[in-house]
């Protein structure tokens, strides 16, 4: 057998050859040919397909009640998006019975899924919003248009709506409406106002109908007032988005992250800090951890690395120094680490430091990188990229927003489905959402990566993207985004497989905004809802 | 048509000619040949259908690497294997358990490896596609070569 490198050029040969180069033939084509780019498009035709097959279906429904008494009224028709540009039906309206589901049943709770989402319109009942966030005891409205006006108004059935005071002349601070769409437990909403000031409510407090707003002075002492978060959870300074208070049962796997420092230019001799916008720490179970600290120059070589500092969770200073290769821990780590027979290792002469097990021992803890320090005795008088890597970790303690060098914004949303409801099948995932500062505008963000336990144990990615993923009680419901919005189809994991229920979407255009409240999906736009129903049982 | 009309088509029919492959292969790693060849083309008539921004980018085949990306995983509900096993007639040539080991690596690392020892791409040109750092991509390919190594065992 050749090398393995030699191998790989073999098989990117026996890929292009499976590829065919199709599109690069294309290329060569007359210019007509790359204007009608659009009829590669597989997507927009099966959309339609499905759109005018519901079209049809609608409007034999509608005949029926013709021929079968005139004294019934007319049955409105659905709206089919794109195709029927009319607002919002005014009677309730049931769309068309959908193509079978794509999916092979699931063992279980199939019998519970409808087999298209039905939709009843209540126009004019919902207020105008432009978030929409689930409560513990209903959704959130929150209008802030006007700075000085903002309302927020409260449901707990989705049609009958109530203003809730608030404060001060303020605004919402916090995106955090994908957190709360999908977390059993949320946090709380934070305004600010124009002069500054903010104000944080539990929504816990709103099950008794009114919040209970707090003043505080910083984002820090809105944590406060939640209480210690676990595991040394808190806000970090300077990082993009917001974090949530972390939640030590969810788990999470094949963790990496990767974050470039580039542009340190000049430094001097010793060290210089690297300030992290705080790397979470993570629990592995059984998992190799890894992480590592590596500087290197413009060029991608390494440079001199002889020490690096870091700051732990529980506010523990580990200092790995390249004398001895010993790891020193400062203070307040000690119990943390196992690294088993096989490191940690030091190769401070690669300009590298990693700790890892190699060989089998667990390491149970890879510290919360808060801060590197790195510097060598000569000085780095080239720019320098410190890449930290945490690989093969479970269980993040906490998530919150992590910017990547690139200005991408990572962050790990966990879910957690109704155990209760669900026996011995515990849906459970997380997903990573990310949004990145050059990517389609017109993006409304998502989840990178679902990924899903039966069993905490077993792990499968359902490799969707940009999605909505909400909890009822026969699993988690999964709405799956484009970049021009909704996808004609949600998905519903039930914690053994994933069935896909085609949907018509009430509305034409996207962004509206969604929500749900048991198992009725809730969709509000341009003040007009739509209760959609998931589940037939 | 007109001028300005012509002058817009030949741009990005030149963009296209240059990148197409481009995108497409740095698709194929995480979408698997077929998925990634729809994928580009979704995201080559996004460029077209918004070329006046898209080619306005500093970046835009980053940008359309991202699209196609999201895309691509959008077309694919259920997770397949992306890369696709050793036809019988080469496994003299290409240990057959290589497409798995490919497949087991994180999508990052698999896509970089990919592109650069089973497509040649250089460094640079990885790196400008997906938005990385050189020496990031340089990470990814020797951790990735590493796993390569470990799970391939004696037979690379």
């Amino acid at each position: 057998m050749t090398s393995l490198e030699q191998q790989m050029v073999t098989y990117g040969e026996i890929l292009e050859e499976e590829q065919g180069n199709l599109l690069l033939d294309e290329i060569t084509s007359p210019r007509g040919d790359i204007i009608e780019l659009g009829k590669y498009r597989r997507s927009r035709p099966k959309w339609l397909g499905f759109a005018l097959g519901a079209a049809l279906v609608v409007v034999l429904v509608g005949l029926i009640p013709f021929f079968t008494s005139q004294d019934q009224p007319p049955v409105a028709t659905a709206p089919v998006p794109s195709t029927t540009p009319e607002p919002a039906p005014t009677n309730p309206v049931t769309t068309d019975p959908a193509p079978p589901t794509t999916e092979p049943a699931p063992t279980s709770n199939i019998a519970q899924i409808a087999e298209s989402v039905t939709w009843t319109s209540h126009p004019g009942s919902a207020p105008l919003a432009d978030r929409v966030l689930l409560t513990p005891t209903g959704l959130a409205a929150i209008h802030t248009e006007d700075f000085q006006a903002p309302l927020v108004y409260m449901t707990s059935n989705g049609l009958d709506w109530s203003v809730v005071a608030i404060p001060a002349p303020a605004r919402v601070l916090t995106e955090f409406s994908h957190d709360l769409e999908i977390d059993p437990t949320p946090v709380g909403i934070w305004l600010t106002g124009p002069e500054g000031g903010l104000w944080f409510t539990d929504l816990e407090s709103w099950a008794s109908g009114e919040p209970s707003w707090e003043e505080t002075a910083s984002d820090a002492d809105l944590i406060e007032l939640k209480g210690p978060a676990p595991f040394g959870s808190r806000w970090a300074p300077g990082i993009s988005g917001k974090a949530r208070i972390g939640n030590t049962s969810l788990l999470a796997v094949e963790w990496e992250l990767v974050i470039d420092y580039a542009a340190i230019l000049d430094v001097p001799a010793g060290y210089t800090d690297i300030h992290h916008d705080d790397l979470d720490s993570c629990f592995s179970s059984g998992a190799t951890g890894q992480l590592s600290v590596r500087a290197r120059d413009s060029s991608g070589e390494d440079v001199c690395l002889t020490r690096v500092t870091m700051v732990n969770e529980a506010g523990g200073v580990i200092v790995l120094d390249e004398s001895g290769g010993q790891v020193l821990i400062v203070e307040n780590a000690v119990a943390e680490f196992d690294y088993g027979s096989g490191g940690p290792h030091i190769s401070p002469a690669s300009g590298m430091l990693d700790l890892y097990s190699s060989t089998g021992g667990q390491l149970k803890t890879v510290p919360s990188v808060d801060d590197s320090r790195i510097g060598c005795s000569h000085g780095l008088d080239q720019s320098v990229d410190a890449v930290v890597y945490s690989i093969d970790c479970q269980n993040p303690t906490s998530n919150r927003a992590l910017s990547t060098g690139d200005g991408t914004t990572w962050e790990a949303v966990p879910f957690e489905a109704d155990k209760a409801a669900l026996g011995d099948r515990h849906p459970l995932g997380f997903f990573w959402k990310s949004t990145w500062p050059w990517g389609p505008p017109d993006d409304i963000g998502g989840p990178s990566t679902i990924l899903v336990s039966p069993d905490d144990e077993t792990w499968t990615d359902l490799n969707v993207s940009h999605a909505l993923v909400f909890e009822m009680s026969a699993g988690l419901v999964i709405t799956f985004i484009g970049d021009d919005g909704l996808a004609d189809e949600i998905g519903i994991y039930d914690g053994v497989a994933l069935t896909t229920v085609d949907v018509v979407w009430p509305i034409d255009e996207w962004p509206g905004f969604l929500g749900a409240i048991g198992d009725d999906l809730i969709l509000i736009d341009g003040g007009g809802i739509w209760v959609g129903e998931t589940f037939s049982g | 048509m007109s001028l300005r009309e012509n002058a817009t088509v030949d741009n990005f029919s030149e963009f296209f000619r240059r990148h197409e492959t481009r995108l497409r292969q740095s698709l194929t790693p995480s979408l698997g040949i077929e998925l990634a060849r729809e994928a580009a083309a979704e995201a080559m008539a996004y460029g077209w259908e918004n070329w006046s921004r898209v080619s306005q980018m500093e970046n835009p085949i980053g940008y359309l690497y991202k699209v196609g990306k999201g895309k691509g995983r959008r077309m694919r509900v259920r997770r397949g294997t992306p890369l696709m096993s050793v036809p019988d007639t080469r496994i003299p040539d290409v240990e057959p358990a290589l497409p798995e080991a490919l497949n087991r690596l994180s999508e990052r690392q698999r896509t970089v490896v990919v592109l650069v020892h089973c497509y040649q791409w250089t460094y640079s040109e990885v790196a400008e596609t997906l938005a990385l750092t050189r020496s990031t991509v340089q990470t990814h390919v020797e951790r990735a070569m590493s796993s390569l190594r470990r799970d391939l065992g004696g037979t690379a």
